[in-house]
């Protein structure tokens, strides 16, 4: 469009130019507080990161201390015996901030049934046999260390529908598991004959 | 269960009108579906020991499977396991930042896992060793795939998580979809117990 003539069209003009100097106005406000806002996350976000990765480093070492403290406490007690270890574990675990005391246990325990069957895997020192047995133990253990610990399941606190379904899931897989072993093993040696 | 003291104690506003009850109820019924995913992993693993030696002539666990490799994914398992522990004891104390990052550090292990899972099945598939080459590469794909599956919709599943803490804040109901994922997380560590005692250890004893 071209310009249009200025005598006739003053009103309408004069208004666009309002709106026009008005929007104007808006963008840069809009612009100067977007900007403003863009600094501060700028400027705050490296020590708001700094903030968060020291505090999870804190507390990451704070649980590598527990930890450390833990595994020298178990491995003292071992040497002593089996009730040896429980009590040392026990006297130590009493010190722990309660909240974190379950999942340390478990992560301690975890670690050490993790580390025995890879072990004897890797440098094999005993028959096959013997070994897979270890391995099998090992793992039922850290089954039940990962529910107590970890998923909290216990006799007390956890609702009795829940054990029951536990249970009932137990019989489950022991009778399928089972049976589909009595069968294709059965099955197996037959055939072998 | 400890979730529902907390759902009790947190009192913020919830986005869906419902009592402590429904939490509990939908925290039963989330064990209940956590029951029968294990019945299908232990069918699995039925399936996966009968079939472990018929290998039909072609490379068996002792030269396709490394120790290091599942050691590391292991270890990956187990420290997300303890970083999510932190993180809901991160949420009980309402610091929803230190959660946020747990939860970031959470992913970023379970990301590392399922990465050296692709990364395994990539180089037996390119060796010839995929699960159409023996009744027992199939077994094997089958469990470990549906492990992996798991664990991916997991990583999904914390990504929801995450977004919906930061929208919508430490709500009840966020904060007990929080807890229901960390019943699917530590179960998902539980079954691979399963996996490198019955599958990798003996595959490469």
């Amino acid at each position: 469009m071209g310009p249009s003539p200025e005598d006739t069209d003053r009103g309408p003009r004069s208004q666009l130019t309002d709106i026009g100097r008005s929007l104007r106005s808006h963008v840069t406000d809009i612009g100067r507080s977007l900007g403003s806002h863009l600094g501060r996350i700028g400027r705050e976000l490296p020590g708001q990161l700094e903030r968060i990765g020291r505090g999870l480093s804190a507390q990451l070492a704070h649980f590598g201390r527990g930890l450390a403290a833990l595994l020298t406490h178990i491995g003292r007690g071992l040497r002593s015996g089996a009730v040896g270890a429980n009590r040392s574990v026990r006297t130590y675990a009493a010190g722990i901030d309660p909240d974190l005391r379950p999942y340390l246990i478990g992560f301690a325990l975890a670690l050490i049934l993790t580390a025995i069957p890879f072990a004897l895997v890797a440098t094999n020192p005993l028959p096959k046999l013997t070994t897979l047995i270890i391995i099998g133990v090992a793992a039922a253990i850290q089954v039940l260390v990962h529910l107590r610990y970890f998923l909290h399941v216990d006799l007390t606190s956890t609702p009795r529908e829940n054990l029951v379904a536990i249970v009932f899931t137990a019989i489950l897989i022991f009778l399928m598991v089972g049976g589909s072993f009595w069968i294709m093993f059965d099955l197996h040696n037959r055939m072998a004959m | 269960m400890t979730a529902d003291a907390f759902v009790a104690a947190a009192g913020g506003n919830g986005d869906e009108p419902a009592t402590p009850d429904v939490y509990e109820q939908r925290a039963f019924g989330f064990w209940l579906y956590l029951m029968s995913d294990a019945i299908i992993f232990s069918l699995l693993f039925a399936t996966y020991a009968v079939m472990a030696r018929n290998n039909a002539g072609g490379p068996t666990g002792n030269t396709l499977f490394s120790l290091p490799n599942a050691f590391a994914e292991t270890m990956l398992l187990l420290f997300s396991s303890i970083t999510f522990g932190l993180a809901t004891l991160a949420m009980k104390s309402g610091e929803k930042e230190r959660m946020l990052s747990w939860l970031l550090v959470t992913f970023l292990l379970g990301l590392g896992f399922v990465g050296l899972e692709i990364r395994e099945f990539h180089g037996m598939v390119r060796a010839g060793a995929g699960p159409d080459r023996s009744g027992f590469l199939s077994a094997f794909f089958t469990l470990v795939g549906t492990h992996g599956l798991h664990v991916t919709f997991g990583l999904i599943w914390i990504l929801i998580m995450t977004s919906q803490v930061i929208i919508k804040g430490l709500t009840i109901p966020v904060a007990s979809r929080f807890l229901r994922l960390g019943l699917f997380w530590h179960f998902l560590d539980i079954i691979w117990i399963g996996i490198f005692s019955i599958v990798y250890l003996p595959g490469i004893l």
